[in-house]
């Protein structure tokens, strides 16, 4: 993807799609990599945070990546179930790595925008109006 | 380019001021020219963002880290988003001097910030007009609500005002097209406030919106308002009133009106042997080229502080300091309301009601301080929005499918109340804007020079405002209040106002009872630099009545050979 501040390799991306669908899985309805939600969170990063966010957020996907190397030994796209599960258990002890949480708190904020922005989520889940044509001020729930 | 320099009557401005003036010289078969400083923005055909769903927009109405930087203070304005930013003078084209700070929020093109203004329409009453006299500050208004009260009914059928008929005489009625329900949590406020006091009332916020159109509306080509509450994008019902939907189209139908567009007023023409004002001198944004065009009436409708500038830049022998500024006050007692606070809070009734649709409007706490006499120990009042809605509940604390199935439900969470402060700021002298003496704009134009302030009677305001408010949230059972205080400069109000006030005493005021220049009578302002004082309503409906009274005079002191 092209970025204009951002440098992120297509392993990165490749591996921000996999974390993105672990926190909007497929289901029933589509799922984060159905939406191309990994790409949603890049174009934010990359256009509305400061130059600040945009360094602490690529520190904080490369403390990512350490982390699932150091608790796996592997890239969090060749992980098994139960290696996410020790992945998300070790991010829970990390809790003081700053720079880490800021780029999960990011990558979960905007895939969760992504989804519920959807025209999927707004024409089939919550269906958005662009024309209600009406106002009740107090109708049952 | 129009075909001749020479017309009945020139409008500087095509916003909400300047589209009544084109309107009703236009009608009356005055040959009328109108120069908007801006590029043409057509009903319907530039609208561009209007039918966007919310997928469309690349940033979701973010407005990216790059244009926040370039542009630190428009960035500030609520509307400010990627569905409206093109109708927004971004900071670098247009510089401005802030010898304090001030934000200055404009569009520049047809309709001016008319296409994008809340639409709020109160009128204004007695104790409005008469407030200066009776509390001993500016000058004492030379008109009072019985002079305007004609002219606001006039003006609202025209436009199409939804209100209720609340029979307050700190707010009077209009000429209401029905209003919209208020949701149950402002009815339910509205009927604690009224038990627990004999003044205070929480009613409908009255606004500019065909709820019920009338043939007047039809015939301007508009339809019922759909609700959509996009009005800041343009509105392809010509639900809301704007210049680009109303006035303009409708003056223009009659055949009597030239528009120039990239027309940016270098100043108004003075003739000293006629003694009166014979035209306008135009740069064109673009060329550069200079064109001046004369008429027998200017209407300056530039914007309050656009209206400053361009009489202060007139100048002449006979006006050395700026057109019909013989006292040396022309610039000076510029004030605006005073938006700094908010107060928050949720409630719990209603768990099984919801609303339904949307709505454009909420509702409206009329000031309640010191109206019938001085009670605290500050001058004037405040008025408050007041609105209470309901979202979704949604716990984003998991992730997978239990974070999905969570986003997807449909549970309601409490209901949100909030409510803003609008207050009546005093007009001083030292609040001021004037000609900065070295920097000029792209077309030779100096830079305004912007220097007002709050006060300490603007602070007691912001404090009492959150005290009242939150003792009425309180016996509403509503809880977690917040109040805040954002300090927000000047003008993010956008409701600045003075500089060129009426008055009875050429000595203290720039114009007279109807808004001509006391020294110069072909000149009229009836946009918000005219305001002698500010009151808490949202000035817009007043300008428009000011606007429509000020053209019917000055058409009959043409026909009486006067002008």
């Amino acid at each position: 993807m092209l970025l204009k501040h951002l440098r992120i390799s297509a392993e990165e991306e490749a591996m921000l799609a996999e974390l993105c669908e672990i926190i909007l899985p497929k289901t029933g309805t589509p799922g984060a990599k159905d939406i191309s939600a990994h790409l949603f969170v890049l174009t934010m990063v990359d256009d509305c945070s400061s130059a600040d966010q945009q360094r602490r957020f690529k520190k904080g996907m490369e403390e990512f990546t350490s982390l699932c190397t150091k608790t796996t030994g592997k890239s969090l796209i060749d992980c098994t179930a139960e290696e996410r599960t020790s992945i998300t258990q070790a991010i829970a002890s990390a809790s003081d790595q700053e720079d880490l949480m800021l780029f999960l708190d990011t990558v979960k904020r905007r895939t969760i925008q992504a989804y519920t922005s959807s025209e999927f989520f707004l024409t089939k889940v919550h269906v958005y109006e662009l024309v209600p044509g009406r106002y009740h001020g107090c109708v049952p729930a | 380019m129009p075909t001749t320099n020479t017309f009945d009557v020139i409008v500087i401005g095509s916003g909400l001021s300047g589209g009544w003036a084109a309107k009703e010289f236009t009608e009356k078969g005055l040959k009328t020219l109108v120069l908007e400083r801006g590029r043409e923005v057509k009903h319907l055909r530039d609208y561009p963002t209007t039918n966007k769903m919310p997928w469309e927009f690349p940033h979701r109405n973010e407005v990216t880290q790059e244009i926040r930087d370039a542009n630190p203070v428009i960035s500030k304005c609520y509307a400010f988003k990627e569905d409206a930013m093109h109708f927004f003078v971004k900071d670098a084209e247009h510089p401005y001097v802030q010898e304090k700070p001030f934000d200055w929020i404009r569009g520049y093109q047809t309709g001016g910030k008319s296409l994008m203004w809340a639409r709020q329409t109160q009128r204004w009453s007695e104790y409005d007009f008469e407030g200066p006299a009776r509390d001993g500050f500016a000058v004492d208004w030379p008109i009072r609500y019985n002079d305007l009260a004609p002219w606001y009914s006039y003006v609202e059928k025209f436009a199409g005002i939804s209100g209720n008929r609340d029979n307050l005489s700190i707010l009077p009625d209009g000429e209401f097209l029905p209003p919209l329900e208020l949701s149950c949590v402002e009815n339910y406020f509205s009927d604690v406030v009224k038990k627990n006091y004999s003044d205070r009332h929480v009613i409908y916020a009255r606004c500019a919106h065909l709820t019920v159109p009338q043939k007047i509306h039809l015939e301007q080509g508009r339809a019922q308002c759909q609700k959509r509450n996009l009005c800041q994008r343009g509105c392809p019902f010509g639900g809301y009133f704007s210049s680009n939907s109303v006035t303009i189209p409708w003056a223009e139908k009659t055949g009597n009106l030239t528009m120039v567009h990239d027309a940016v007023v270098h100043s108004i023409i003075y003739d000293e042997e006629k003694g009166k004002a014979i035209g306008v001198q135009v740069i064109d944004a673009n060329t550069m080229q200079s064109t001046e065009y004369f008429a027998r009436v200017i209407f300056v409708n530039a914007a309050a502080l656009n209206t400053n500038l361009i009489l202060l830049n007139s100048i002449s022998n006979r006006f050395p300091a700026g057109l019909g500024n013989d006292n040396g006050l022309l610039g000076k007692y510029v004030a605006f309301h005073n938006y700094r606070s908010r107060v928050s809070a949720k409630y719990d009734g209603f768990a099984d009601k919801i609303t339904d649709g949307r709505s454009h409007t909420s509702a409206y706490i009329p000031r309640f301080r010191n109206v019938l006499k001085q009670e605290t120990d500050f001058l004037r009042g405040y008025a408050a929005g007041f609105s209470g809605g309901r979202g979704l509940k949604r716990d984003t604390d998991g992730f997978g499918t239990e974070l999905k199935s969570e986003l997807e439900k449909k549970e309601w969470g409490p209901w949100y109340v909030g409510s803003h402060m609008m207050g009546e700021t005093i007009p001083k002298e030292s609040n001021y804007v004037s000609l900065d003496a070295d920097k000029k704009d792209d077309w030779g134009i100096p830079l305004l020079k912007i220097s007002v302030d709050y006060d300490s009677n603007d602070d007691k305001m912001v404090k009492d405002y959150q005290e009242q408010i939150s003792e009425m949230f309180d016996k509403a059972g509503f809880y977690d209040i917040q109040t805040s205080d954002s300090k927000q400069p000047p003008g993010l109000d956008i409701h600045e106002m003075g500089g060129v006030r009426m008055g009875h005493d050429p000595t203290t005021s720039l114009l007279n009872k109807w808004n001509q220049l006391h020294t110069c009578s072909n000149v009229f302002v009836t946009d918000g630099a005219c305001m002698t004082s500010t009151s808490t309503q949202n000035p817009s409906l007043t300008y428009m009545a000011l606007t429509a009274r000020a053209a019917d005079h000055a058409m009959r002191e043409m026909a009486k050979g006067n002008l």
